[in-house]
């Protein structure tokens, strides 16, 4: 109780530090009328309340950020992911394993609140499991390729596409549905808070399909040819796809011509990534071009980096770490947006090409499908 | 090198025994909660919507009166006490918990005007046509059937109200009479060349003063500590029943049978602070919330209406296809029901607010409810919310009343501004729909 009050007591004079140096409080002094001052008193009161709550609630956050300080005579891309295991405690050092699968290359989910994973193979492989535990939860193939995997809602259904359609499978591998009308998917996306799965074809079809009434809500010929490359932007639930021209659209299923167009490149678009506040976009080229832009404004680029391979996958973190990879090798950098790093802060490779990259939710994990199976690796500081 | 990862521990995150709660940890970083918008206004809209579903106002009916309802009295301090007073003389005694009739007695030959309790709340005194008050004592009225005590007045009585704090009632009738529990006599009489008064109000706070509505179509203002009445206001049409606001001292609020209700400030007496239009009928009874908040009012168009202070048109309307011409309304004293009785012998028991779930309500229910009218209240502005918040299916010939109403104010307007723009200007003013109904003020 005693250190609970002296923590709170703490976190008070910090509040009131904050409140001095508070940039979100109007000069009240500045305003000439008296309607405009008293509002503007009543919203700095506001505003910092509301900094006192988030200060004092701050003790309630027990868990302190995961971090890499690298010695002075090295850089923290050399060091290697057995250095990291070894130095971690025994619960973050069982986050890093691999799975050696043979009907790769695999592709990987984790599920909204970073519990569960999602595999897929190429050659029909899907299986999901609590990846905390090591539990599986399911484990088969569909004797069809399967292109891309997705959770709906929860971890216990999630859609797989499939050769020809996309099917919807439960947590135990029980086939629940047959999508026909989604016909030769590549690439699928869940957006959670309107309950759409979101499909791009081979043919360039873009679909919306309302998984709580099974209905179609919208499905528009692009006209851009194959769509496999598509992300969508979290805060918006807007999808970009990238093209082989070179060219990244916005599709909103209300209107049916994209909603922003934007040249991003001069070559195909190999990989795309929105950050999860929707400030930035990642787009990269088959060049070895990787373009960071303002998506707010659609303007940039706000970063350009010229790397030494092309980058295959894109992927941002919560916390706005950004990885890549580049063939065979995993990169992480930090912070690529808002200033030019030199660098990138973590490096792994592996000894077949990647073939998808996720950053886990709510953990410092990055999960990677490869020709050879699965990948877990550990990046300190990723999440806080 | 120095390294750390975010480490969880299960512990914290597990409930500690089966029997415990399921901990929910939450972030407030809104970038891990986007369309907060959105959402909330869905949430918003569900509410709305499920305010209308469950807006089910009507509780229970109180039968047993063979003649129209005429008065109503409410207990002081028991919630679950009313008397009620009939066309034929005849009172009764409810138990509106149990919606059963207590007792029921002969208290006059005809007509009883007014009941009120006395601050005890061990008797109650009616008022009727056979010109006679009747204290009855409350506990043994079921055994003797006799009245505690009776006066015969010289005068009609046509309404009774009572002091708050003393063993004081006035009465009104042909002349303002003040009387003491004690005695048989008026102890004060009012006058002002009023034909008669039709009823009559102590104001609860400031508990000397009186108001009271005559045939005049006026509103007299007593005080009991003078000898004669303070002022009067005429109004273009006769108001039916006057109310004080139990809240604030100065405000009082009088039906007029010209469909509306107008709140008066006494200090400010010339024109009414607030008009609340909305019935298609004249406006027979009212009564104030205990907040002083709301108003609800009882009409000759057969239907209750229910009136935020501040707003002038209703918030909501009851109505049944049996309930008559309202005669009575009475908001409870712990601000959840109202009472209404009418002329076909019924006394209807309303909720105060239509979808209000009645009953315990547990913690988490409770805060969900809290944070629907947060909701409520925050999107009360959006269009498609509002609508909803604001339909009501009323009955065909109301509907068609309120559009005939509407027509013809609408007529009156544009004839008013046709003979303006025919006329010599300034020669016809602009005269404020406040200013419109009250004729003077006479001190």
């Amino acid at each position: 109780m005693k250190k609970f009050k002296r923590s709170l007591s703490r976190s008070r004079e910090d509040a009131q530090k904050t409140q001095k140096e508070s940039q979100n409080l109007v000069n009240v002094a500045n305003v000439k009328t008296g309607v405009y001052k008293k509002r503007f008193q009543k919203w700095n009161e506001k505003v910092q309340w509301s900094e006192n709550f988030t200060e004092k609630a701050s003790v309630l956050l027990t868990e302190d950020a995961g971090f890499l300080e690298p010695d002075e005579d090295e850089i923290s891309a050399q060091i290697s992911q057995e250095a990291i295991v070894n130095s971690v405690d025994i619960t973050s050092a069982t986050k890093r394993f691999d799975l050696d699968l043979q009907f790769g290359p695999y592709r990987c989910e984790y599920s909204r609140n970073g519990r569960h994973l999602l595999l897929a193979g190429r050659k029909g492989h899907a299986s999901g499991m609590d990846w905390t535990r090591k539990k599986l939860h399911f484990e088969m193939n569909v004797m069809e390729e399967i292109f891309d995997i997705s959770y709906l809602h929860q971890e216990t259904m999630f859609a797989a596409a499939q050769s020809k359609w996309v099917y919807i499978y439960d947590q135990t591998g029980i086939e629940l549905h047959a999508l026909k009308v989604l016909n030769k998917v590549l690439k699928l996306e869940f957006l959670p808070y309107h309950f759409l799965l979101c499909s791009g074809s081979e043919i360039g079809y873009l679909s919306w399909l309302d998984v709580s009434v099974g209905k179609m809500v919208a499905q528009f010929n692009t006209k851009y040819g194959r769509l496999n490359i598509m992300t969508q932007n979290p805060y918006n639930a807007i999808l970009c796809c990238g093209h082989a021209r070179g060219v990244v659209t916005m599709w909103s299923p209300n209107v049916r011509t994209p909603v922003a167009k934007m040249l991003v490149h001069e070559q195909p678009v190999s990989a795309v990534a929105v950050d999860t506040k929707g400030l930035y976009m990642a787009t990269s080229d088959t060049n070895r071009h990787l373009k960071i832009w303002d998506i707010r404004m659609l303007d940039g680029p706000l970063q350009s980096y010229f790397l030494r391979s092309s980058i295959t996958n894109l992927a941002f973190s919560q916390k706005g770490l950004l990885a890549a990879s580049l063939g065979n090798i995993a990169e992480v950098y930090l912070d690529p947006c808002t200033k030019e790093v030199k660098h990138p802060y973590l490096r792994h490779s592996f000894t077949s090409p990647i073939s998808n990259i996720n950053f886990c939710p709510f953990e410092d994990v990055l999960g990677v499908g490869h020709g050879r199976g699965f990948s877990s690796l550990l990046i300190p500081g990723m999440y806080k | 090198m120095k390294v750390k990862t975010l480490v969880r521990n299960p512990d914290h995150y597990l409930r500690e025994t089966k029997r415990d709660i399921f901990k929910v940890p939450r972030n407030y970083d809104p970038s891990l909660h986007p369309f907060q918008g959105p959402r909330e206004y869905t949430r918003a809209l569900n509410a709305t919507k499920l305010d209308r579903v469950f807006a089910k106002p009507f509780v229970g009916n109180l039968k047993g009166h063979t003649e129209g309802v005429s008065a109503l009295g409410k207990h002081p301090s028991r919630l679950s006490v009313i008397v009620s007073g009939a066309y034929n003389g005849e009172v009764r005694i409810w138990d509106l918990s149990q919606q059963t009739c207590l007792h029921h007695l002969q208290a006059h030959e005809s007509y009883v005007r007014g009941l009120t309790f006395d601050i005890s709340g061990e008797h109650f005194i009616s008022v009727g046509d056979d010109k006679t008050i009747k204290t009855w004592d409350v506990e043994n009225c079921g055994t003797s059937k006799h009245p505690a005590n009776v006066i015969i007045s010289k005068s009609v009585l046509l309404g009774i109200t009572h002091h708050r704090t003393e063993n004081k009632f006035a009465t009104c009738g042909e002349v303002c009479q003040l009387w003491d529990e004690t005695r048989n006599e008026p102890i004060r009489i009012f006058e002002w060349n009023v034909d008669s008064l039709h009823n009559i109000a102590f104001n609860q706070i400031e508990t000397h003063v009186l108001a009271s509505c005559a045939s005049d179509r006026s509103i007299i203002l007593y005080d009991s500590r003078e000898t004669g009445p303070v002022r009067k206001l005429v109004m273009k049409l006769r108001s039916n029943q006057v109310v004080w606001n139990p809240m604030e001292a100065y405000i009082l609020s009088v039906a007029n049978e010209d469909y509306n209700i107008y709140s008066y400030d006494t200090r400010k007496f010339n024109a009414p602070i607030m008009i609340h239009k909305d019935n298609v009928g004249a406006v027979t009874c009212l009564d104030y919330a205990p907040t002083g908040k709301e108003i609800v009012s009882g009409s000759y168009d057969r239907s209750i209406r229910i009136f935020p202070v501040h707003k002038g048109h209703s918030r909501d309307v009851y109505h049944t296809k049996r309930m008559q011409h309202v005669l009575s309304v009475s908001w409870s004293l712990d601000n959840k029901y109202i009472c209404s009785a009418s002329d076909e012998m019924n006394i209807r028991i309303w909720k105060a607010r239509a979808s209000e779930k009645l009953g315990v309500l547990k913690p988490r229910e409770r805060d969900a409810l809290h944070y629907n009218e947060m909701l409520k209240s925050k999107f009360a502005g959006h269009p498609q919310i509002r609508r909803i918040a604001r339909h009501r299916q009323i009955p065909k010939y109301m509907f068609n009343a309120r559009n005939q109403l509407r027509e013809a104010k609408e007529k009156i307007k544009r004839k008013e501004a046709n003979v303006r723009k025919h006329s010599k200007k300034g020669t016809i003013p602009h005269v404020p729909e406040r200013k419109k109904h009250v004729v003077e003020v006479q001190e």
